[in-house]
């Protein structure tokens, strides 16, 4: 412990949160430093005597630890490396793990000698409004944003992945707190005891919020006792749940609060099977937003030099984790904070050289505490100037009254390394405003606080304003109570509020800039992290940006990663006093979440790599992948796109082959698809034939039981919805097909007008997409195949016709079996129940091989179906008519259905619509790239008038003997046998292509009946 | 060569559920078990909203099993067990020991639309400690004792599928519906979200 002292000078000797017996090894640049468990990095570089952490994002200039909390604007650090490392954690909130790897940002070669501190220097180029003015709208505006981004930017990325798991989870409450300070604290506790099912929520690793940095006590004893005796009994109640190191950082509808626990960050690595990060969704009745509030900084002359701190900060190093923030120190404060802060410096053994107080009189019990331990208290006195380059060395005060009345005042030099500033507090109204609630402006605190809350939600403590902790505990007690009543639960007996001993404070003195000496062109932060100055917003104001959020945009107040959390208010202050009105009448930007940053990966959670979406897979999904299936998607499912032979490597060449391969076997002998994907709906019922006859274009009462029928959907619109074949397999009870991709729309379609718009039909619909493994079987050999597989069937053309459907056994198990073709050839599609599927795939395969029957992929699927012209949903995408695909003729007159009306509107029966054509290349062998735009002159000067697009294409046609493509053309019809041009000017091809009937193989269609 | 070969039905989870303790040791045993059950029969019954009761009556007579007219409730110890899963829709449910859809469609009026579901769906049974945590994970609504009550089933989305979920008991037990499918894809979610529980699988 010897060596971790000497290694500490700033720590004090006893007292503090820390555990001194468990000293932890940590490197900064790597240098390595020690500290104890129970500290941040913050507190323990602070200890260790590191004051310059950072270089500010537009000037480079050095920066220190400036707050203790969430609020952090310069210490932003490069935390651990390789595929954990992560940019721009605040040192505040990084909790010290042994070997813990940190490095600062934003400097080259290192943070002491950074040449991009010459930025500094150029200060009076890199204005308001700088990069606008300067970059943009000239030409090459582009090439200038690489080089500014780079020079600006903040932190990078790494490229490997991140090895830890992220995760998230759902919650339900009654009541959640937000926050377990004292107020939060005291809520959860009445709202607990009543029974109700709670959520406390806190970002630290315990709770107690700003009871661990002050030295207030509670019925008489320290208050965190009460902290812990508060938290004891909330950790008694199976009724509560306390989240710990869980930031609540979004507050969406329906009082949904979003949540980001970091369960793992305060450990060198998760352990086995743990995961770094959670995302919550809490869903709550009522929301107690417990939230606090953050210290304001004052606007003066160089108060970015590190050793400048926020007061309350200070006394946070000094009470909680026994730091001195340094060796000398002057408070500089516009309210009795600065006193509150000199007598905490004070009893941590930092010499306290003065408290400046712009405010004049007043005499409060504070300050009298002050004058009596002999620290010496200036009055109506302000900082107008730092000393100091990497670190602060001195400060000059002077006169604020004669200053103001532009006189040049006599200032006088005070030597310090620590200067505590405090402008007061401002609320943390943010989970507020994230549901629209617009905060008040209060003259009282000179902040925001809640206004009315557009749901159910209730601000408690300094979150409204009430900094007292006195009033905090009041209104948890209150709040919990109310809240739990309200909801039905009984509290019994109001509790009784502890007492405090708290003194009484005076008014704040708003100070929202900091005069500066005549002369004097130092800079005024007003944003730390933007690098934002007084100037700045006055220089905005005065061009014209004097709404808040046009500042922000312009200015970039308030962006980054703390959000303004420090500089919001000052910054719309200065816009107000240049405006010449009050704060409340300029307003204040919308917070919007996330409250802090958020890790992306807590977001995506475990949906990453394959498990992005959920991938389905049919009943002959290993078989595929077993037999050389090179799988593709199609939509969520997986399918193959086409077969490999053993140790047949994947090669673009291979993969034509196949494709050529399994193309051929199709029309010459026999091949067999998996068609599991499609969309399968049943539908039983009396009214049955007239669902059917409602919903597709074409007429349905007359198919007879054992027969198919081929039918188009339109929506409401008139726009193709979905085609496919339903058979009647019984008086009552048909069996729908839909595409793949269409299988959910359609039967939400079906469902839709069945509940809606005709409960009287007596007709149900069930999907059965995933009760049947279904396989087609094409080619001249299929009826073979099928007599072999089905011994007990006729299968010629009269005993099982072109679109019959039969019932029989495969063998041992159901099947239905149905006589359609998607591929032009005489085909069957068996249908057996899925848990059969493999079993019935292998013996279809093993009955076929003596008839040449192989599997085949959709690459061949495809180049088939293009052969005979048939569509599916690269051609009926959303936006095209049946007449359009060439089923114009099947819209029955006789009857209505689903988008009949529409159908026929102005442009919808348009007959120069783009209409179904085949495309060939005149060459006879250039490919057509799917999605080429199809013109008269390729050369034509823009912009060229569209004819038509490509939908469809097959690379190769080992068939017909070269690539065929289909696609719609205006007109179509009538321009058969004409040239025009395929563009695709993204790849710069133009492909001269020959306009045909969409089928160009077997037109007669004689291959059906085998 | 055409004779038939007799083969048993091949669940989604063929060779994919592998039997064992995976993910973290725990001093307390695993948080999770988690099993298949297959062979399953599962059998929708619907029927129009008037004759809901009548059809309720019947089920009862058919299956010696009475169904709980209020949707979301469930009935029955197993053999079969019966979810309400819409106002006059139904699903009997019962490991596979019979064609239920047959024996249904015997038993029940002609007016009934009966669909086999057995194959469309992969049934897998969720007990332990860690259960409703696990299911939190991946569905977005109250798996807490005091919401999801025994005897109680939901239709929602899990990790992305569309589930039905079926409390079996306050234990917790819980019985998942998913479609054949999403089978793997579920299983994978359901397996990846237990392991820092500790899940034994059957």
């Amino acid at each position: 412990m010897i060596r971790g002292k000497e290694q500490q000078p700033f720590r004090i000797s006893e007292g503090g949160e820390i555990e001194r017996t468990r000293p932890l090894a940590f490197s900064f640049d790597g240098k390595s430093y020690t500290g104890y468990e129970g500290d941040t990095l913050a507190s323990a570089l602070l200890a260790n005597g590191v004051k310059l952490v950072g270089r500010s994002f537009k000037y480079h200039r050095p920066r220190g630890i400036y707050s203790a909390g969430p609020e952090e604007p310069n210490a932003l650090v490069n935390l651990r490396s390789g595929g954990r490392q992560e940019p721009n954690t605040r040192a505040t909130q990084i909790e010290l793990f042994a070997g813990l790897e940190a490095k600062s940002q934003n400097r080259w070669p290192s943070l002491a000698l950074d040449v991009m501190g010459v930025n500094d220097l150029a200060s009076r180029f890199l204005f308001a409004g700088f990069y606008y003015k300067t970059f943009m709208g000239i030409p090459g505006w582009h090439f200038y944003e690489h080089f500014i981004r780079k020079a600006a930017g903040m932190g990078t990325a790494e490229h490997v992945s991140d090895p830890d798991l992220y995760d998230k989870m759902h919650g339900h409450a009654d009541i959640v707190v937000v926050g377990a300070g004292p107020a939060g604290l005291a809520a959860a506790l009445t709202a607990g005891r009543s029974g109700a099912r709670v959520f406390l929520i806190d970002e630290n690793d315990k709770p107690g919020g700003r009871l661990r940095s002050e030295r207030e006590t509670i019925d008489g004893k320290p208050a965190m006792d009460w902290a812990a005796s508060t938290l004891a009994e909330l950790e008694e109640m199976e009724n509560v749940t306390l989240l710990r190191r869980a930031t609540a950082f979004g507050y969406y509808d329906g009082d949904t609060i979003a949540v980001l626990e970091r369960v793992s960050d305060h450990l060198p690595v998760p352990a086995p099977f743990q995961v770094r990060q959670r995302r919550w969704l809490i869903h709550a009745k009522k929301v107690l937003l417990a939230t606090g509030s953050t210290e304001r900084p004052l606007v003066f002359d160089g108060n970015d030099r590190p050793g400048v701190m926020l007061a309350g900060a200070a006394r946070t190093y000094a009470n909680r984790f026994a730091v001195r923030p340094g060796k000398h120190a002057v408070v500089f404060a516009n309210n009795d904070d600065g006193y509150r802060t000199a007598l905490d410096l004070a009893e941590a053994g930092i010499e306290v050289r003065g408290v400046i107080d712009p405010r004049t009189g007043g005499q409060g019990p504070l300050k009298e505490d002050v004058i009596a331990q002999g620290i010496d208290v200036v009055s109506g006195a302000i900082v107008v100037r730092t000393h100091g380059y990497l670190g602060l060395a001195g400060v000059d005060i002077a006169d604020l009254a004669t200053l103001q009345s532009g006189a040049m005042p006599e200032t006088r030099y005070i030597p310090c390394d620590l200067l505590a500033t405090g402008g007061g507090w401002s609320p943390n109204v943010h989970l507020y405003s994230h549901q629209s609630g617009k905060p008040v402006y209060d003259p009282a605190i000179a902040a925001f606080v809640p206004g009315e809350s557009r749901m159910n939600d209730r601000s408690i403590g300094a979150a409204r304003g009430r900094f007292s902790l006195g009033d905090c505990l009041a209104d948890g007690y209150t709040a919990g109570q109310e809240s739990a009543e309200a909801l039905g639960f009984t509290t019994g007996a109001v509790a009784d509020i502890p007492s405090t001993d708290e003194q009484a404070t005076g008014p704040l003195k708003i100070l929202w800039q900091v005069p500066a000496l005549p002369g004097r062109k130092g800079r005024r932060f007003v944003d730390l992290q933007d690098d934002v100055t007084a100037d700045d917003v006055k220089l905005a104001q005065s061009e014209g940006y004097v709404s808040v959020e046009h500042l922000k945009r312009y200015t970039t107040l308030g962006m980054g990663t703390d959000q303004g959390k420090t500089s919001n208010i000052n910054g719309h202050g200065v816009l107000a006093e240049a405006r010449g009105l009050d704060v409340s009448e300029v307003g204040t930007t919308t917070f919007r979440p996330p409250y802090t940053p958020v890790a992306i990966g807590a977001f995506a959670g475990r949906e990453v790599g394959r498990h992005q979406n959920p991938v389905r897979r049919t009943p002959m999904h290993d078989w595929h992948l077993a037999h050389g299936a090179q799988m593709m998607e199609a939509g969520l499912w997986m399918r193959p796109q086409y077969y490999l032979g053993k140790d047949e490597p994947n090669s673009r060449e291979a993969m034509f082959k196949a494709i050529e391969r399994e193309t051929l076997a199709v029309r010459n002998a026999g091949g067999i698809s998996d068609v599991s994907t499609l969309g399968k709906i049943d539908i039983q019922g009396p009214d049955a034939a007239e669902l059917l006859n409602r919903v597709y274009i074409n007429g349905w009462k007359t198919l007879a039981v054992g027969k198919a029928r081929y039918g188009v959907m339109l929506r409401e619109d008139g726009v193709a919805l979905d085609d496919g074949t339903t058979s009647r397999i019984g008086e009552n009870h048909y069996y729908m097909t839909t595409t793949t991709a269409e299988a959910g729309p359609v039967m939400e379609h079906l469902e839709l007008h069945l509940q809606v718009h005709w409960p009287d039909l007596d007709v149900k619909v069930a999907s059965v997409s995933d009760e049947w493994a279904a396989m087609a079987i094409a080619g001249p050999n299929s009826r073979a195949i099928l007599q072999d597989l089905f011994p007990q069937l006729d299968l010629s053309n009269e005993g099982f016709p072109f679109m019959g459907v039969r019932e029989a056994k495969l063998g041992t198990f159901p099947a239905r079996i149905f006589r359609i073709s998607f591929s032009g050839e005489l085909a069957y599609e068996i249908a057996v129940p899925a848990g059969y599927g493999e079993a019935a795939w292998e013996r279809c395969l093993a009955v076929g091989e003596s008839h040449g029957l192989v599997p085949y992929g959709l690459e061949a699927l495809n180049i088939l179906r293009i052969e005979k012209g048939h569509v599916t949903v690269a051609e009926i995408d959303g936006r095209v008519s049946a007449a359009d695909l060439g089923f114009g003729k099947m819209m029955s007159s006789k009857k209505r259905f689903v988008g009949d009306a529409l159908s026929t509107r102005e442009g919808m029966d348009d007959p120069g619509r783009p209409t179904l054509v085949g495309l060939t290349p005149v060459d006879g062998t250039t490919r057509i790239r799917a999605g080429s735009i199809l013109v008269e002159d390729p050369k034509a000067p823009p912009p060229v008038p569209k004819l038509g697009h490509v939908s469809s294409t097959a690379p190769i046609s080992p068939n017909v003997g070269h690539p065929i493509s289909i696609g719609l053309l205006k007109d179509g019809p009538n321009r058969i046998g004409d040239t025009v041009w395929a563009v695709f000017p993204l790849k710069g091809e133009a492909v001269q292509v020959k306009v045909t009937s969409p089928n160009v193989f077997d037109v007669e269609g004689a291959r059906l009946h085998g | 060569m055409a004779d038939a070969v007799i083969l048993a039905r091949r669940s989604a989870l063929a060779g994919i559920l592998q039997p064992g303790d995976h993910g973290a040791n725990r001093f307390d045993g695993p948080g999770i078990h988690l099993t298949e059950r297959t062979p399953f029969s599962v059998v929708q019954i619907e029927a129009r909203a008037d004759t809901a009761p009548a059809l309720a009556d019947a089920l009862e007579a058919a299956t010696g099993t009475a169904p709980s007219l209020t949707p979301n409730q469930s009935a029955g110890t197993g053999r079969p067990r019966i979810l309400g899963t819409g106002t006059g829709r139904w699903l009997v449910v019962e490991p596979e020991h019979r064609d239920l859809a047959a024996y249904l469609r015997g038993a029940l009026p002609d007016t009934v639309a009966i669909t086999d579901l057995s194959h469309a769906r992969t049934v897998l049974r969720l007990s332990g400690r860690d259960t409703r945590t696990l299911l939190a994970k991946g569905c977005a609504i109250d798996m807490h004792a005091s919401a999801f009550l025994a005897d109680t089933s939901r239709m929602t989305g899990l990790f992305h599928a569309a589930c039905l979920i079926d409390c079996r008991s306050a234990e917790p037990v819980f019985d998942i519906y998913v479609h054949r499918s999403y089978a793997v894809h579920l299983f994978e979610a359901l397996l990846d979200g237990a392991l820092e529980y500790g899940c034994r699988i059957a």
